[in-house]
């Protein structure tokens, strides 16, 4: 459903994406995983068709992954790093516009909407201004837009962060569900624990280059400790000042 | 006192950076125009008025607004340091700076100006409390938001249109528009008869003011809202329509009972013009400011064309509005097959 191969990503003299080989098959839940300034942004814009790659090529549910496509559009449903929303819109305008650019029916939509904002705990704010609302709400209704016309592949950059557990309990109850009902989701994350939890495979990149891949059944140890050893290890610090009497 | 101080100090440095920002007023082709036409004849003065009244609203914000409400509530303040803190905060308003120097002057030129200082502070202070009223009622009582009067449909372009209609009511030279279109349309329909030359005027200077807009058509959707443009099935032009059609229905709107054909003209002119920059040059825009143009030549050409458009399709024939038309739809495919090819 999702395959790359050597798609690489380089700003002038510095490569943020180098050499991606991905091959992702139809009801997976993929974890991307990797440090801040990894390049998986970057990657997901390139899968996306939000960046063109300088080298490589990727095909999203057989379409080729290049800027202006409205076929790759229409195949995906994504929730972006920058989250695109309009401050002049409300919560549920927003969706009424996204099942209006994406052919659905008025009906449908509403429907759809109704369900996704009581899904979300949403409903209450909906006639709010987008301006109006906290970073929770903002990212609820650009994961709303990106579920609402049903893609068969969902890019979610980052969807637990900055969420609620009850929300975030129910999006991965949701990504879970419907999965093997065909749906493809490639997701970004950095809490581990419900990586853990939902992926079937987990891929980890380091300075734009993939350094591993596998199914979530195949793995010999804890996504952590795997993490840990080939990624990026914690750090120490010497925090003697904190909790000290020095203010 | 040292944290009320180092508070005091940073009010003065955003409020001053906000002032900044205002710089873009210098590409705005309402502000090149009135600077023009006060320089050329310097009794004239209606036009940078008008200018500078549509400016106090913004400049009379509340300084200590600039705080965020969650992080002053987190301050270590004592109830004096707040009252003291919300006293000295009122100094840090543009409002307070234009005063306190109309003062100074009134003293130096022996109290010539010192009560046009207060009228001044009076009239900053009205403004003020209009702006208060105009931010927060909307918050409190949503109905009173008059965005939300502009539904949106539910139609692919319908729904960017209504956005893109709403954005248009966040940017001051849409109520400079407004101002200069209810006062010469009352003054049509109660007050003395004018020649209908001046109506023709008056049009022009309505799309004036609104012109420069669209050389920043993208630019209140900040990087995030093109993102989603970006994500939409849309072709370049059909987003690029839905931002020039609020904008011709607005000209035409307010010209209507001046010289509604004039109006059209040279605001399809100015779109046609303006693609260029909105697409190829966008620059990110802030709410409550005039729109900047991307440079003087740039906003002299637009200008140039507009009144052009505007004049000869008044004074020669208005069957000439159709080349004005012609060159908009040739304008919005082209730059929209550039939107597209830029979206990487």
């Amino acid at each position: 459903m999702i395959e790359a191969r050597k798609l690489t990503k380089v700003y002038g003299e510095h490569t943020a994406v180098d050499g991606l080989d991905l091959n992702i098959e139809r009801s997976t839940i993929c974890a991307f995983l990797g440090p801040n300034g990894a390049g998986k942004s970057t990657a997901v814009k390139m899968l996306t068709g939000l960046l063109a790659p300088t080298s490589g090529q990727a095909t999203v549910a057989g379409i080729a992954c290049s800027p202006a496509t409205p076929a790759l559009s229409r195949a995906v449903g994504v929730l972006p790093e920058s989250l695109g929303l309009f401050d002049s819109l409300t919560v549920e305008e927003h969706l009424t516009l996204t099942g209006s650019v994406y052919g659905l029916s008025a009906a449908e939509t509403e429907r759809r909407t109704n369900e996704l904002l009581s899904g979300l705990a949403l409903d209450h704010g909906r006639k709010t201004f987008l301006d109006e609302c906290s970073y929770g709400m903002r990212k609820k209704t650009a994961l709303a837009m990106a579920l609402l016309p049903n893609p068969p592949v969902l890019f979610l950059d980052e969807p637990f962060e900055g969420l609620d557990p009850v929300v975030s309990r129910t999006i991965r109850d949701l990504l879970v569900e419907i999965a093997p009902r065909g749906v493809t989701i490639f997701l970004t994350s950095h809490i581990l624990s419900i990586v853990e939890e939902i992926a079937t495979q987990v891929i980890m990149i380091r300075a734009g280059k993939l350094v591993y891949d596998s199914r979530r059944d195949g793995m010999a140890s804890s996504l952590e400790s795997i993490y840990f050893d080939l990624v990026e290890a914690p750090r120490a610090g010497d925090w003697s000042w904190l909790g000290s009497r020095q203010s | 006192m040292a944290r009320l101080a180092a508070i005091l100090v940073t009010l003065a440095k955003l409020s001053w950076r906000d002032l900044r920002r205002f710089n873009s007023l210098g590409t705005n082709n309402f502000f090149l125009f009135a600077m023009l036409t006060s320089a050329m004849q310097p009794s004239n003065a209606f036009l940078p008025m008008l200018l500078g009244l549509i400016l106090l609203f913004p400049l009379s914000a509340d300084p200590l607004g600039r705080v965020p409400a969650d992080r002053l509530g987190h301050w270590p303040l004592s109830g004096l340091e707040r009252i003291a803190l919300r006293a000295g905060s009122l100094l840090m308003s543009p409002i307070a700076w234009i005063t306190l120097g109309l003062m100074a002057w009134g003293i130096r030129s022996r109290g010539a100006s010192l009560e046009l200082g207060w009228r001044f502070l009076l009239l900053g202070s009205g403004i003020a409390f209009l702006t208060y009223l105009f931010t927060t009622l909307p918050v409190r009582l949503p109905q009173l938001n008059l965005l939300r009067w502009i539904t949106v449909p539910h139609h692919p372009l319908g729904a960017l249109i209504a956005k893109n209609a709403r954005e248009l009511f966040g940017v001051l030279d849409t109520y400079l528009a407004i101002v200069l279109a209810i006062a010469t349309a009352g003054y049509r329909f109660f007050g003395k008869a004018i020649d209908s030359e001046a109506f023709f005027g008056v049009s022009l200077l309505v799309v004036l003011a609104l012109s420069t807009m669209a050389q920043s058509l993208l630019a209140l959707d900040g990087p995030s809202g093109f993102v989603r443009y970006q994500l939409m099935p849309l072709r370049g032009w059909q987003i690029l329509l839905a931002k020039d059609l609020p904008l011709l229905a607005l000209a035409l709107l307010l010209t209507i009972a001046l010289s509604p054909l004039v109006g059209v003209a040279a605001m399809l002119a100015a779109l046609a013009v303006g693609h260029h920059a909105s697409v190829v040059k966008p620059r990110p825009a802030k709410r409550w400011r005039f729109a900047s143009g991307t440079a003087i030549e740039a906003s002299i050409f637009q200008i140039v064309l507009m009144l052009g458009a505007g004049t000869v399709t008044h004074r020669v024939d208005a069957r000439l509005a159709l080349v004005a038309l012609a060159a908009w739809a040739g304008s919005l495919l082209f730059y929209g097959y550039v939107l597209e090819r830029d979206r990487a």
